[in-house]
């Protein structure tokens, strides 16, 4: 086991430098730089510039010199604490994303959680009640589950919110408490609005679990030893839960891996359309105007934190599955 | 059979080890010995029974000959009229010719056929791509093989779908004589049909083994149907060879204590014709860490001191009677 | 119970539903898998309505009433108009629309649209309208459905600039629908490559395509897709963007593909069928071409189907954000650019209709595919 989480350790390392080769073809790929950009608006403009803060960052990130030392540069830099500059916001990067990134991670795991407690027993229920009218309802909301991307879902609940109830679903915390330091009030707050994105960012994955879960349930159900376990006598309910679940459970269990790399995905865009002060509406910001350590820094933090889980979710599925071989 | 008594296949000290690779670094932590030094030759024509539980490694020395696997040592040495080919240290590319020689019957009719292939692609495949006919005249040779293994040449047409598993097996059949080869490895040929159809593949193997002068080596875990059809008889346990003698030797007066354990399992009608009967109790040895000595010992009733530390070969012991046991000379061993 | 309630998801397989003798013997694995498919009804009706789709797609300028990017000045933000059948006091085969009079509300500033009854314009059916030029080839002008002249036929309503919704939907389709296509068959291509060296060969290419495979599993999709799609230069031509964002998509697309054809690799290889065709002496490219392709190509198609869907949601989500599609190409998320804030969706709902053709053509792949699936193995008890 020891031997098995060292091992994937060291397998993360391969997967980290591709990651941050990834971050910093994203910085690169824009033709140009944002110094060059800039210092043309601000001559155009006639304003006056900093040309020796200009000339200090430039020497600094290495602007003029060869894209692997730029590159070497700025991997050093990040192992250092320093994530680089956000021109657009005048300030080191680390400060600018450090509470952004939390509220991504936040919504992404209440989101898992979410899909987690609904689907097993939902898909439980349906395969249980294989047929039935409520199963069929079930199969129905989860196929058009499955078929609604997050945004869209978004605009939807939006629109509804507006149109029907008259309510903005927009934003993360109302307005008192937006650029309010952390509190227990505004921890309040937080979880009042929380569960829109939480929907929004889970409903695809609870259906796509949902049908997982009923199609191995079903699959369980109809092996011998459930027969056997029934012929015996024990009841339907300890029958299902001894055995057939927890079987069923596996590949949801495995699963849990790529689960992560989708919800921050989905909280990118969903955050966009609701206007959140998370990850999404920042990067795109910083995409569009070039402000590229700041996105470089995004994409890189973002997929770190999905390897990462990955890890803990494969050593967690190592410790429950005794079947797996830590080879 | 043909009586020139010439030695068609000679296997000699054939091994195959396994890696077992463990760790960080996945080094190879040791080795499970599926076939560890067996030797022995098949004749023109004759066919060589190889018997033993499932897992010793019959069916990996067929898998050696046919080369669908590498060996790790020794030598397999095929004798045509004119030439001798050393199978084993033959290249991918050098191994086609071998093809038309020898081949394979499997066990599984279904898994074995492609169910997205005809019959005739099945039965033609290796005439095709050995380029043996033309293919103008490819189906006349298919459906000659067809009526050669008793099925109706109407069916060239269908899929495997379409059929038994009797007659799955003789479309398995067909395939293994498509390119008229001299020897024919039968990997329990019957065991995956029902008893009423076994009988009439077997009856099928003795009559095409006539008609075009086969020589088999039949690998089963079912001694009944290896008296039924094998001249000679091969046991293997634990990836070795522990007794090999003519059928009717080998059944009447086994020497390994093991064939007469195997032999005592053999269902007869009435148990009359048994003087005696006797289950093997225990486990048989690991392959990746056997026992010391014979590897039979603790499961063997005759057992002594010399058994669990001195190892056995195989010895001559009566004309064309071989076996591996340190008591064979002193014990007497009951057969059929 | 299937049958009271009208729908039948998932039908189990009955002997007495195939072709008796010889038919049945001699059917090729295709047929098969078309009678196990049939009987997935939700997945057939779904397989009409994808076709229905993409013949729309592939005659766009000649379904669409107008030419998707013509203003109507007088007619901005105009609602669906609809069909009537019974008009100037009698009833008619023949359906027409009323006119459409605007008019400025004067306490909310906000246009308002009315039914002229008095105004009736007959629809037609190959109709002379806007100008185009069908697939570059030839120009014509007419659509297969039309208005009196004087009359306008907004049935699905117009856009800010008062462009006809419908006829963007359709044109948007073209691009939204072919960029799922030719981003899978890319993916499926890359997918092919990588996964079968990985399974077949094995080894050391084995070791690194599947590390390659993981760390690509681990991206999540939307930031990476964004941070590469606004690296593309804003000066590159419509159609370099077109297929610099299939690229981008394919970029992920291709990893399921690859995991799933070195499994599917891994499991035929070992299969009698594969080895004997090996021991008859079939080169290794007959084996995998004849035997190993042909059986799992089925299974593949089934994850090439399902993931389709990703595709179009992708390059919707895009060009939402603004970074993918740009005008002057319509696709589906382009259009949805319009539905930025809560107050335009609220007074012009029929911008939000493309979401409606997004969800209609992901659960009919998803239909598709589930049918697919059942059908993939057609020798399965």
């Amino acid at each position: 086991m020891i031997n098995y989480i060292i091992r994937r350790i060291f397998y993360m390392i391969p997967t980290l430098i591709i990651i941050s080769m990834i971050s910093f073809a994203v910085i690169q790929l824009p033709p140009g730089d944002y110094l060059t950009t800039k210092i043309a608006q601000l001559q155009a403009q006639d304003e006056l510039i900093n040309v020796d803060l200009i000339e200090a960052l430039r020497e600094e990130y290495g602007l003029d010199q060869p894209i692997y030392v730029q590159y070497g540069k700025w991997v050093w830099n990040i192992l250092h604490g320093d994530f680089g500059y956000s021109w657009e916001w005048q300030r080191p990067v680390e400060e600018v994303i450090g509470e952004r990134i939390l509220l991504t991670a936040i919504i992404s795991f209440t989101a898992m959680f979410m899909i987690y407690l609904l689907a097993i027993p939902v898909g439980i229920f349906s395969a249980t009640h294989k047929y039935s009218v409520a199963d069929y309802l079930i199969t129905i909301v989860a196929f058009v589950g499955l078929a609604l991307p997050n945004f869209l879902l978004a605009l939807l609940l939006l629109f509804i919110g507006y149109v029907v109830f008259d309510v903005s679903l927009v934003g993360l915390f109302s307005s008192e408490f937006a650029n309010a330091p952390w509190s227990v009030a505004k921890v309040g707050d937080l979880l009042k609005h929380l569960w829109i994105p939480v929907i929004v960012v889970g409903t695809t994955s609870t259906a796509g679990r949902l049908r997982v879960m009923r199609g191995n349930l079903l699959d369980e159900l109809n092996k011998p030893y459930v027969m056997a376990a029934r012929a015996k006598g024990l009841s339907e309910v300890k029958l299902l839960l001894k055995y057939p679940v927890r079987m069923a459970l596996n590949p949801l269990i495995s699963g849990l891996s790529i689960l992560l790399p989708q919800m921050i995905s989905g909280a990118t865009i969903t955050a966009v359309v609701l206007g959140l002060p998370t990850t999404g509406p920042m990067l795109l910001g910083a995409l569009r105007s070039q402000d590229v350590y700041l996105a470089g820094a995004f994409i890189l933090l973002l997929c770190t934190l999905t390897v990462i889980s990955t890890l803990l979710s494969d050593i967690l599925l190592a410790w429950s599955d005794p079947r797996i071989q830590y080879e | 059979m043909s009586a020139d008594n010439q030695i068609l296949l000679s296997v000699r000290r054939l091994k195959k080890y396994f890696p077992i690779k463990k760790g960080l670094l996945r080094r190879e932590k040791g080795q499970v010995r599926a076939v560890d030094d067996v030797s022995f030759d098949i004749r023109r024509g004759e066919t060589l029974g190889l018997v033993g539980e499932s897992g010793c490694g019959k069916s990996t020395v067929g898998k050696l000959i046919l080369r669908a696997l590498k060996p790790t040592a020794g030598e397999i040495i095929f004798t045509l009229d004119d030439r001798q080919m050393r199978i084993n240290e033959l290249s991918d590319t050098e191994l086609r010719p071998l093809r038309r020689h020898a081949q394979l019957i499997f066990q599984d009719p279904y898994a074995s056929l492609n169910p997205r292939m005809t019959v005739r692609e099945i039965i033609g495949e290796p005439i095709l791509v050995n380029r043996e006919t033309q293919i103008a005249d490819l189906d006349a040779r298919v459906v000659e093989l067809m009526d050669l293994v008793g099925l109706d040449s109407r069916y060239l047409r269908r899929y495997p779908h379409a059929f038994s598993g009797g007659q799955r097996q003789r479309i398995g059949v067909a395939r293994a004589l498509a390119l008229n080869p001299d020897l024919i490895i039968a990997d329990e040929p019957v065991s995956a049909l029902d008893v009423s159809i076994q009988a009439q593949i077997l009856n099928l193997l003795s009559d095409i083994q006539q008609e075009l002068e086969l020589t088999y080596l039949l690998i089963s875990h079912d001694l009944s149907v290896v008296e039924y059809v094998s001249n000679r008889v091969a046991v293997m346990y634990v990836g070795k060879l522990v007794e090999l003698a003519d059928t009717e030797e080998i059944f009447r007066h086994p020497r390994h204590p093991y064939t007469e354990a195997l032999l005592m399992a053999v269902p007869r009608i009435s148990e009359r014709d048994r003087p005696e009967t006797y289950t093997l109790s225990g486990n048989v040895a690991d392959p990746a860490n056997p026992p010391s000595g014979c590897y039979f010992h603790h499961r063997c009733r005759y057992a002594t001191d010399i058994c669990s530390t001195k190892p056995v070969v195989m010895k001559q012991v009566a004309n064309g009677h071989q076996v591996a046991c340190h008591r064979s000379r002193d014990l007497s061993l009951k057969g059929l | 119970m299937s049958r009271r309630l009208g729908i039948s998801l998932r039908f189990r397989r009955e002997k007495s539903d195939l072709p008796e003798g010889e038919s049945y013997y001699v059917a090729t694995p295709r047929q098969l898998m078309w009678w196990k498919f049939r009987k997935h009804k939700l997945a057939v009706v779904a397989l009409y309505v994808l076709g229905v789709m993409y013949l729309l797609a592939l005659f766009a300028e000649f379904v669409s009433p107008y030419n998707p990017n013509v203003r109507h000045i007088r007619h901005l933000y105009a609602p669906s108009q609809k069909i009537h059948l019974y008009y100037e006091g009698r009833w008619h085969v023949q359906p027409a629309v009323y006119g459409l009079k605007f008019e400025i509300d004067p306490v909310t500033l906000r246009e308002k649209y009315y039914e002229e009854k008095d105004k009736t314009y007959r629809l037609r059916l190959f109709c002379r309208g806007d100008q185009y030029r069908m697939w570059g080839l030839f120009e014509s002008d007419i659509h297969l459905l039309g208005v009196e002249p004087g009359g306008t036929l907004f049935l699905l309503g117009t856009d800010r600039m008062g462009r006809d919704m419908l006829s963007r939907i359709i044109a948007g389709s073209r691009i939204s629908l072919s960029i799922g296509f030719i981003g899978i068959i890319l993916s499926f291509i890359i997918g092919l490559i990588l996964g079968g060296i990985s399974g077949y060969f094995g080894g050391t290419a084995d070791l690194l395509i599947q590390r390659l495979i993981e760390v690509m599993r681990a991206f999540p999709a939307i930031p990476l897709w964004m941070g590469l799609s606004a690296a593309l230069p804003m000066t590159w031509s419509p159609l370099k963007v077109y297929f610099a964002i299939t690229v981008i998509l394919s970029l992920l697309g291709w990893v399921g593909v690859a995991r799933a054809i070195r499994g599917k690799f891994l499991a035929l290889r070992e299969e009698d069928f594969a080895v004997a065709a090996y021991l008859a002496g079939a080169s290794r490219w007959r084996i995998i071409y004849k035997h190993l392709l042909p059986s799992f190509m089925s299974h593949i198609i089934v994850v090439l189907t399902l993931r389709i869907p990703h595709m179009i949601m992708g390059e919707t989500a895009l060009s939402y954000l603004g970074l993918g599609l740009r005008p002057p190409i319509t696709s589906w998320g382009v259009l949805l650019k319009e539905c930025q804030n809560v107050q335009d969706m609220a007074h012009h709902p029929w911008l939000l209709l493309p979401v409606l053709f997004i969800i209609l053509v992901i659960l009919s792949f998803n239909f598709v595919g589930d049918g697919l699936r059942d059908a993939a193995d057609p020798y399965a008890a």
